[in-house]
C-alpha cells in the first residue's frame, strides 16, 4: 500500500482554481520532488497536504486513513508523525505542577532524545542558544532536526535550498540522504533548485497552473519538451 | 411610536458624535497601528475648551469650536511626538501601555485644581433650546447644529483623504511605512497630520457634546473614549466608514436600551452587540477579512 | 548540584523575609493599615502571575481580567458569609469556591473567545468586563446577600499577612512548575508562533483554554482572598481600570517573566501608598499629583524599557538546566 495516497486533488480559491486533478502515490522510502515555475501550486499542495488548507475536491490517505479536514496538529500528530495516537507527553498538569517521580522520568526522557536528535545534526554544543543567534546553516539543520522531533514517516520539506549556493546544496543533499537513512523516513520536496533534485530525488512530478504536466524518472522529466516550455517559456530559471 | 423616532433622532445625535470620536480613532489605528488610549482624553479637553472659550473668554460658539479643534489637534501632535514615536517600532503593547500613561496624564493634570479641577461642572449652553416639531418629534436646535457640523467635517475629510496629497501620503503610510519612505514620503509628517486632525475632530466632538450634555467632567472622556473606540471597531478599525458606521449604531444602541431596558445595562448591551458581531465578523462590519498567507 | 542549592536559598530567603515581615508586624512598626496594603500586593501577585499565564507566556490579550478576580470575590464571599457558622473551613473553602467559579467561567468563556486575534480579543474581553460589572451592579436581584451597586459586606475578615504570603508562595512555585513543563512549553510555542506550533503538533485551542482558564482560576483565588482583606465588596474593584492595572503590572514588569510579574505586583501595590505618603509630606495640595506622578512613571519606565523592566530575564534559580546533566547521560538514549 502506498505510504501517500492523493487522488484528484483541486482546491478553489474564489474564483481561482489552484490545484486540479491532482494525483499522487508515494511509497515509503521514496524521495520524491514537485517542481515547477512559481505560482505553479507545489506549496499549496504542501499545505493542503499538511491541513491548513480544505482540499475542495478529492482525497488525501495516510497509511490507509483518510487525513481531508484534519487540523494541522492532527497531522502532525497522526498523519506525518507518529503511528499511535496516543498522548504526546504522557503526564498532565498535574504531575507538571507537583513535579511527580512520572513528570521528572518523562522531562529526562524528553530531554535525552532532543540532545540526541540535536547531537545528530551536530547542534548538541548549541543547545542554549538562541536559534535567531545560529548561523544561517545551523538554523536549516535546527529545522530539520525539529522536523524529525515529531517522528514522521512522511518529511515534508518545503524549498530546503532556497538561497543556498552550489556547495551548500551538495551539502544539503548529503543531509537529506543521511536524514533519510537514520530515521527512514519517506521524504516529499518542493523544490526550484535542480542540482539538489537531479542527485536527490528518484521520481520528480511537475506542476504548472495547478495541474500535473509531466512526472517520473529525473532524466525523463528534464527532456521533456512541455516541461521546458513552463519553465523556459517564462524566463524562469532551469 | 412617535416616542420611538424621538429616541432615533436622540440616537442619531449621540452616534454623529461619537462618529467623530470614533474617526479619530480608526485613522490613527490605520496609519500606526496603535489604539489611541488618550484620545478619549482629548475629547474631554476640548469639551472643556468649548465651555471655557463661550463662557469665560465670551467668544461665540464657533469661535469656542475653532479654538477647541486647534487645542486638541496640537495636544494630539505633541501626544505623538513623546510619548508615541518613540515606541512606533517597538512591541504594540508597550506602546498601548504608553498611551494608557498619556491617558491617565491627562486626566490627572487636568483634575488639578489648577487646571480644570476633578469637579462636574455645569453650564448653560449657547444654542438655545429652540426646538422644531416635525411630524410629532422634537428636533432641538443643537441637533441640528451637531448634525450639520458634523456632515460638514465628514465631507471635509472624505476631501481631505482622497482628494489631496496629504490624503494619499496618508493612505500609503497606512499599508506599509517603509514602502512610503522609498516613494518619499514623509512619514513622520504624515503621521504627525493625521494625529493633528483626528484629535482635532474629537476636540469637535467634544465641544458639541458638551454644549448638548452641558456637564462636563475632567473624566469624562474615559466611557465615552472607549464607546467610540467599540464604535471603530464595530465598523472595522482602520475602516474611516466603518467608524461612522459603527458611531451610529452604538448611538442608537446606547439610547434606545436607555430608553426601553436601562441605562444601567446600556454598556453592558453594547459590549454583548460587538462581541457577537466580532465573532461573526472578526475584522468588523466592513472590515476585510484577509486569510493569512502561509 | 548548583541549581538545588540555588533553590535551597531562594526558600530560605523567602522564609526569612516572612519571619522578618511577622516580627515587624507583631511588634507594631507595621501597623494594620499597612498589613492590609502588605496583603493586597500578595493578591496583585497572584492575580498578576494569573495574567502573566494567559498573555506573557501564552499571548492572549485579556483586557477583562478583573471580572474574574471580582467573580472569585463575589463567589467566595457569598460562599464564606452564607456558611460562616462553619468558621475557618467556611473560609477555606470560599477560596476553593473562587478558584471554581472564576476558572469554570473562564473556561465557558474562553471557548469562543479565544478564537480571536490579538487585539479583537482585547476588546471582547474588556466586554466581558463590563458585562459582568453590570452584573455585579445588580447582584442584588439575584441574592440580597451580593449587595448590588452598594457592594457585599459581611465577609468575615482575615487579615494575618501569612496566610497571604504563604498562599503567594505556594502559587508561585505551581506556576513556575506549569511554566517549566511541556504545558508551559506549549504556551510559549503558541505565543511564539501560532501556525508555527500547529504544525508541530500543538492544538493552539487546547493550549490557549488551558491557560486562560488557570490564569482565571488564579484570579479567582486572588478575589477570593481580596474578599476576606476588605469588608467591603464592591463592583468598582473590578472595573475595567482594574483589568488595566493587572495590565501594566504584567507589561511593566515584562511579559514571560514570573520574577518581573512579583517584583512588579509588590511594587506596584506599594507605589501608589508611598507617592501619597511623599507627597503628603510636601503639603496637602500636593496630594493630587500622586495621579500625574503614576501616569509620568508609567510613560517613562514604558519608553525607556520597552521590554518591561524584567522583560527577557528570569531568576536563574527558577530556570531549570537546559540540556543534558551528567547524571541523565546514561537514560534516554
Amino acid at each position: 500500500m502506498p505510504l501517500l495516497e492523493v487522488k484528484n486533488l483541486g482546491i478553489n480559491f474564489g474564483g481561482l482554481r489552484a490545484v486540479n486533478k491532482f494525483d499522487l502515490d508515494i511509497q515509503a522510502g521514496e524521495i520524491v520532488a514537485i517542481i515547477g515555475p512559481n505560482g505553479a501550486g507545489k506549496t499549496t499542495v504542501f499545505n493542503m497536504l499538511s491541513g491548513y488548507y480544505l482540499p475542495t475536491d478529492g482525497t488525501i490517505a495516510f497509511k490507509g486513513c483518510t487525513m481531508n479536514g484534519l487540523r494541522p496538529f492532527q497531522v502532525a500528530q497522526r498523519g506525518i508523525a507518529r503511528i499511535a495516537f496516543h498522548p504526546r507527553v504522557g503526564y498532565n498538569m498535574l504531575d507538571s505542577i507537583l513535579r511527580t517521580p512520572r513528570f521528572k522520568a518523562r522531562e529526562a526522557e524528553l530531554t535525552g532524545r532532543s540532545m540526541n536528535l540535536l547531537a545528530v545534526f551536530g547542534l548538541e554544543d548549541k543547545a542554549e542558544i538562541k536559534a535567531s543567534g545560529l548561523p544561517y546553516g545551523a538554523q536549516r539543520r535546527l529545522e530539520i532536526a525539529r522536523a524529525m522531533a515529531v517522528q514522521p514517516d512522511l518529511l515534508l520539506l518545503d524549498e530546503p535550498a532556497a538561497g543556498m549556493n552550489p556547495s551548500e546544496v551538495q551539502q544539503l543533499v548529503e543531509l537529506v540522504r543521511f536524514v533519510k537513512e537514520k530515521f527512514d523516513v519517506t521524504v516529499l520536496l518542493i523544490e526550484h533548485q535542480m542540482g539538489l533534485v537531479m542527485n536527490l530525488c528518484e521520481r520528480l512530478i511537475v506542476m504548472d497552473f495547478g495541474e500535473i504536466i509531466a512526472s517520473g524518472l529525473p532524466q525523463e522529466v528534464r527532456d521533456n519538451p512541455k516541461v521546458l516550455e513552463a519553465y523556459l517559456g517564462r524566463g524562469a530559471v532551469a | 411610536m412617535v416616542t420611538f423616532f424621538q429616541q432615533v433622532v436622540n440616537g442619531l445625535q449621540l452616534g454623529l458624535v461619537y462618529a467623530l470620536i470614533a474617526l479619530g480613532y480608526t485613522m490613527v489605528y490605520g496609519i500606526v497601528k496603535l489604539i489611541n488610549f488618550a484620545h478619549g482624553d482629548v475629547f474631554m479637553v476640548g469639551a472643556f475648551m468649548g465651555y471655557i472659550g463661550y463662557t469665560f473668554i465670551k467668544l461665540p460658539w464657533p469661535v469656542a469650536l475653532v479654538m477647541a479643534l486647534l487645542t486638541c489637534a496640537v495636544i494630539g501632535v505633541i501626544n505623538e511626538r513623546l510619548v508615541y514615536r518613540p515606541l512606533r517600532y517597538a512591541a504594540k503593547i508597550s506602546a498601548l501601555i504608553s498611551a494608557i500613561g498619556a491617558s491617565f496624564f491627562i486626566e490627572y493634570f487636568t483634575s488639578l485644581n489648577f487646571v480644570f479641577t476633578p469637579n462636574y461642572i455645569s453650564f448653560t449652553p449657547p444654542i438655545k433650546e429652540i426646538t422644531w416639531i416635525v411630524g410629532g418629534v422634537r428636533i432641538t436646535d443643537i441637533q441640528v447644529v451637531i448634525l450639520v457640523t458634523v456632515a460638514a467635517f465628514l465631507a471635509l475629510l472624505q476631501l481631505l483623504i482622497f482628494r489631496t496629497k496629504l490624503g494619499l501620503a496618508m493612505r500609503t503610510v497606512s499599508f506599509d511605512h517603509d514602502a512610503a519612505r522609498l516613494m518619499g514620503v514623509d512619514v513622520d509628517k504624515t503621521i504627525s497630520f493625521t494625529f493633528f486632525v483626528g484629535s482635532g475632530l474629537a476636540g469637535i466632538g467634544g465641544v458639541l457634546f458638551g454644549f448638548a450634555y452641558p456637564q462636563i467632567w475632567t473624566f469624562m472622556g474615559v466611557m465615552t473614549g472607549l464607546k467610540a473606540f467599540i464604535a471603530a471597531v464595530l465598523g472595522g478599525i482602520g475602516i474611516l466608514p466603518g467608524a461612522v458606521l459603527g458611531a451610529l449604531i452604538m448611538g442608537q444602541v446606547e439610547i434606545l436600551t436607555s430608553a426601553y431596558i436601562s441605562s444601567q445595562a446600556r454598556d453592558a448591551i453594547a459590549f454583548a452587540i460587538l462581541i457577537i458581531v466580532l465573532l461573526i465578523r472578526p475584522s468588523g462590519i466592513l472590515g476585510r477579512n484577509e486569510p493569512e498567507k502561509i | 548540584m548548583n541549581k538545588t542549592k540555588q533553590m535551597v536559598l531562594a526558600l530560605v530567603g523567602v522564609a526569612v523575609l516572612d519571619l522578618v515581615l511577622w516580627i515587624l508586624i507583631r511588634i507594631g512598626i507595621i501597623g494594620p493599615y499597612w498589613q492590609i496594603i502588605l496583603n493586597e500586593s500578595m493578591i496583585y501577585v497572584i492575580g498578576g502571575l494569573g495574567l502573566s499565564i494567559i498573555y506573557g507566556f501564552t499571548g492572549q490579550f485579556s483586557l477583562g481580567h478583573a471580572a474574574f478576580v471580582g467573580i472569585g470575590a463575589y463567589c467566595a464571599g457569598w460562599f464564606a458569609i452564607t456558611f460562616s457558622h462553619y468558621g475557618i473551613w467556611a473560609s477555606l473553602g470560599s477560596l476553593v469556591v473562587g478558584m471554581v467559579s472564576a476558572g469554570l467561567v473562564g473556561y465557558l468563556i474562553g471557548v469562543p473567545i479565544l478564537r480571536l486575534k490579538s487585539d479583537y480579543l482585547g476588546i471582547a474581553t474588556l466586554g466581558f468586563n463590563f458585562i459582568v460589572y453590570d452584573g455585579m451592579q445588580n447582584s442584588d436581584k439575584l441574592s440580597s446577600v451580593l449587595g448590588g451597586a452598594q457592594g457585599m459586606t459581611g465577609v468575615p475578615q482575615f487579615q494575618t499577612f501569612e496566610w497571604y504570603f504563604v498562599t503567594a508562595v505556594i502559587v508561585f512555585i505551581l506556576v513556575r512548575n506549569l511554566v517549566f513543563s511541556s504545558h508551559g512549553r506549549a504556551c510559549t510555542a503558541i505565543r511564539e508562533n501560532e501556525t508555527a506550533a500547529d504544525v508541530v503538533g500543538v492544538s493552539p485551542a487546547r493550549t490557549k483554554i488551558m491557560a486562560f482558564t488557570v490564569g482565571c482560576v488564579l484570579a479567582g483565588l486572588g478575589g477570593a482572598l481580596y474578599a476576606h482583606n476588605y469588608p467591603y465588596v464592591n463592583p468598582d474593584s473590578f472595573s475595567f481600570l482594574e483589568s488595566i492595572n493587572y495590565l501594566i503590572i504584567v507589561v511593566l514588569g515584562g511579559l514571560g517573566s514570573m520574577t518581573g510579574t512579583v517584583i512588579t505586583a509588590v511594587g506596584w501595590a506599594f507605589l501608589l501608598e508611598v507617592l501619597r505618603m511623599f507627597l503628603s509630606l510636601l503639603g496637602p495640595s500636593f496630594i493630587n499629583l500622586r495621579g500625574v506622578l503614576y501616569a509620568l512613571i508609567l510613560v517613562i519606565v514604558i519608553i525607556l524599557r520597552p521590554q518591561g523592566i524584567f522583560g527577557g530575564i528570569e531568576a536563574s534559580f527558577l530556570v531549570p538546566h537546559i540540556g543534558r546533566r551528567k547524571s541523565d547521560a546514561a537514560a534516554g538514549s
